[in-house]
C-alpha cells in the first residue's frame, strides 16, 4: 500500500469517526453496516472499504460542483 | 380512458428490502388513486415463475423493480434473479421499467435498450442509504431513510403522473439536489452531513436510458 493509499484511509476513518452512532448504511446486497463495521471494512481496504473510499473520493471531488450549484439556487 | 398497467415488485427479506417495502407504499397508493391497473408481487410472490407468469398475463407497461441486483440481473424474494442479461432480458421488451437496485443499469439496462426496452432508469453504482437504526422497526417513519428513497421513488411517481421517462428522472435528480441543498444551507448536524457524500453518491450514478419521451 502507497503513503497516499495509507493517508486516504486514514482521512476515510477520521469522517467516519464523526458519523452519529444510530446510523447505519445499507450497500446493495453487500449488506447494512453501523459505523464501527464500516471503519473495519476500510482498514482492510477489502470491497466494503475501498467502495467508501470511492464514495469518499467522490464527494470530495464534487464540492466544487454542489457548492457552485447551491449558490446558482440561493 | 386508457390507464397504465404497472407492475411493482418489493421483496422483504432483509434489512435493506424492509425499507424499500416500507417506502414503495406511497408510489402504490397513488397508482390506486389515480385507478391504475396495478399488480404487486411482494415477499415471497417476487419469485422469477410469479413474475415472468404475470407480465405475459397482464402484459405491463411500466415495471417497478424494488430488490437488490448487479450488473446483469435483478432479484427478489430472497435474492433469487427475476431478471437476468443473459436469461430472460425479452420480458423488458417494449417495456418502461424503473429499477431501485444496485448496479444494473450498468449492463442489464443498456443491453435490454438494444433488445427493445423503450426506457431503463436505475442506477450504474450501488444504490446506498443511510438509516436511523432507532426507526428500524417502523422503516416508513425513517426520514433519515426517507431523504434517498423519496428522491428515487419520485421517479415512479412523475410516470404515474403521466409526465415523461425524460422528465420523471429530471424531477428524481431534481428532488435529490433539493435535499443536498437543504442539508447544506441548513446549520448542518453531523448526522446530515454523513448522508450528503451518499445522496450524492445515489445521484450522480442514476440514469435514463433509452426513448426520454415514453409515458407509460
Amino acid at each position: 500500500m502507497t503513503n497516499t493509499e495509507k493517508n486516504l484511509i486514514e482521512l476515510v476513518v477520521s469522517r467516519l469517526q464523526t458519523m452519529p452512532e444510530n446510523l447505519a448504511i445499507s450497500i446493495g446486497s453487500e449488506g447494512t453496516f453501523k459505523k464501527k463495521d464500516l471503519i473495519k471494512h476500510v482498514k482492510k481496504s477489502d470491497s466494503v472499504g475501498k467502495k467508501i473510499v470511492k464514495v469518499e473520493l467522490d464527494y470530495l471531488r464534487s464540492l466544487k460542483d454542489i457548492a457552485q450549484s447551491v449558490l446558482n439556487n440561493v | 380512458m386508457y390507464k397504465p398497467t404497472i407492475l411493482v415488485t418489493i421483496p422483504n427479506h432483509d434489512d435493506t428490502t424492509r425499507y424499500l417495502f416500507a417506502w414503495s407504499k406511497p408510489v402504490i397508493k397513488l397508482a390506486h388513486q389515480e385507478k391504475d391497473k396495478i399488480t404487486i408481487l411482494k415477499d415471497k410472490q417476487a419469485n422469477l415463475k410469479e413474475f415472468t407468469n404475470t407480465v405475459e398475463k397482464i402484459q405491463p407497461s411500466f415495471i417497478f423493480f424494488n430488490g437488490h441486483g448487479n450488473e446483469t440481473t435483478i432479484t427478489g424474494h430472497n435474492n433469487q434473479p427475476l431478471v437476468d442479461a443473459d436469461t430472460n432480458i425479452e420480458v423488458l421488451k417494449n417495456r418502461i421499467v424503473y429499477a431501485l437496485s444496485c448496479q444494473s443499469a450498468k449492463k442489464l439496462g443498456p443491453k435490454s435498450i438494444k433488445q427493445g426496452t423503450k426506457t431503463y432508469m436505475g442506477y450504474t453504482e450501488d444504490f446506498i442509504f443511510v438509516y436511523d437504526t432507532n426507526k428500524k422497526k417502523h422503516p416508513e417513519k425513517d426520514q433519515t431513510a426517507g431523504c434517498f428513497l423519496s428522491a428515487s421513488n419520485q421517479t415512479a411517481i412523475s410516470l404515474l403522473e403521466e409526465k415523461t421517462t425524460g422528465q420523471a428522472y429530471a424531477d428524481s435528480q431534481n428532488s435529490f439536489q433539493k435535499t443536498i441543498r437543504s442539508l447544506l444551507t441548513s446549520e448542518s448536524k453531523t448526522e446530515q452531513s454523513s448522508m450528503m457524500r451518499f445522496l450524492i453518491w445515489d445521484m450522480k450514478h442514476q440514469v435514463c436510458l433509452g426513448n426520454q419521451d415514453a409515458k407509460i
